[in-house]
């Protein structure tokens, strides 16, 4: 089940004012429309199941307890994106440069991906190397960005965001964005050179 | 497609795999279970201090800053401006005054003679002649001697004279 089909018919604006209410079913639906994108964002972040599972978590008890700050001036899910964002980088600036790496296993439907195959059959580094491995690779190499080029480009190419929401999310202005993700692929493409190049 | 995005075409398709990589089978069943019971023991734990110390609105103020860490930043940053600027000025007013106090003590002397100079019954003058004792609200010049001591209008002091019996008759 996705977190889209969790009480689809129901506007979020009702499930808002119900839950600033005190209702927590409501909010129980709101956890369960957002939650798998919440917690892909701060796992793509900390590349960490366990710090992604807390996190996310801390997210969605810290936002229903701020639920009555929030005016409605911008979307629930992107003021939602913005605590957990907020948590994220203060986590990640406590840890520092600690990384453990727990990354989630891949789906089976990496292997049928047509990009994915179409980047395996070419005669490239990456048909030796296993699916697991180039994992490996990208997420080493996503962490040697700064928090905010990491999240620029978790959100627009991983999470297929806009422009406008992330500077929204991230609380600054679009020009900024596109140059951090400007920058953020240039840094990826040189770590990541022996992948990307010869494709 | 601009050119930007068509440069970064072979990094973009790279980054597709990170899209399938998912948690554990079964993760998101007792996700939101989890919150929904964390939040209700918060709010178990926190009932009764909140009727005891914490106020709602400054539960509320401080809620604000969740989603908007800047603020908190900014309302630090001119606390402490706020907060210099008063030790500068709380300074700046004791040189001032100490400074004033230099003045009056170097004035001294000169106020005492413009005491003797100055006729009492002057309009605008704030010292009021006594009996020969200049009564002023100046805490410094008040019960000060119009005149100086050895000067010859000072009615406090009488000349003593003496003559010996011997010469009474001349």
């Amino acid at each position: 089940m996705t977190d889209t089909e969790v009480s689809a018919e129901v506007p979020e604006g009702d499930l808002v004012r119900r839950a600033r209410e005190g209702d927590l079913t409501a909010y129980d639906d709101l956890v369960k429309r957002y939650q798998e994108r919440i917690y892909a964002t701060i796992y793509h972040m900390t590349a960490n199941h366990e710090d992604a599972n807390d996190l996310a978590q801390d997210s969605f008890i810290k936002a229903f307890s701020a639920l009555k700050s929030f005016k409605g001036g911008s979307s629930f899910y992107t003021w939602l994106y913005r605590i957990a964002v907020n948590k994220t980088i203060n986590f990640l600036k406590q840890r520092k440069n600690k990384y453990h790496l727990s990354l989630n296993d891949l789906d089976f439907n990496a292997e049928n991906d047509p990009d994915l195959v179409a980047l395996i059959s070419h005669k490239t580094p990456l048909r030796d190397a296993g699916l697991s491995e180039l994992q490996k690779k990208l997420n080493e190499a996503l962490l040697k960005l700064s928090d905010s080029h990491r999240m620029v480009v978790v959100l627009h190419d991983v999470q297929g965001q806009s422009h406008e929401d992330i500077a929204e999310i991230m609380g600054c202005n679009i020009g900024t964005v596109r140059s951090r993700l400007f920058y953020a692929r240039q840094q990826l493409q040189g770590y990541l050179a022996e992948y990307v190049k010869s494709v | 497609m601009n050119e930007s995005e068509q440069r970064f075409d072979n990094l973009r398709q790279l980054l597709k795999l990170k899209q399938h990589e998912i948690p554990p089978p079964g993760y998101f069943a007792g996700f939101s279970s989890q919150i929904i019971s964390s939040i209700k023991e918060e709010c178990v734990a926190s009932r009764p201090a909140q009727t005891s110390s914490s106020p709602s609105w400054l539960t509320q103020f401080l809620s604000i800053f969740d989603s908007r860490p800047g603020l908190l930043g900014g309302l630090a940053t001119s606390m402490v401006l706020f907060l210099v600027l008063g030790i500068v000025l709380a300074d700046h007013s004791d040189n001032e005054i100490s400074a004033n106090y230099a003045t009056d003590a170097a004035m001294q002397p000169s106020s005492l003679l413009a005491s003797v100079n100055v006729p009492a019954e002057m309009p605008g003058n704030d010292q009021v002649s006594s009996g020969g004792i200049t009564v002023s609200t100046n805490p410094v010049t008040s019960l000060q001697p119009a005149s100086s001591l050895f000067g010859q209008d000072n009615s406090l002091f009488q000349r003593a004279s003496y003559v010996p019996a011997g010469n009474a008759s001349h």
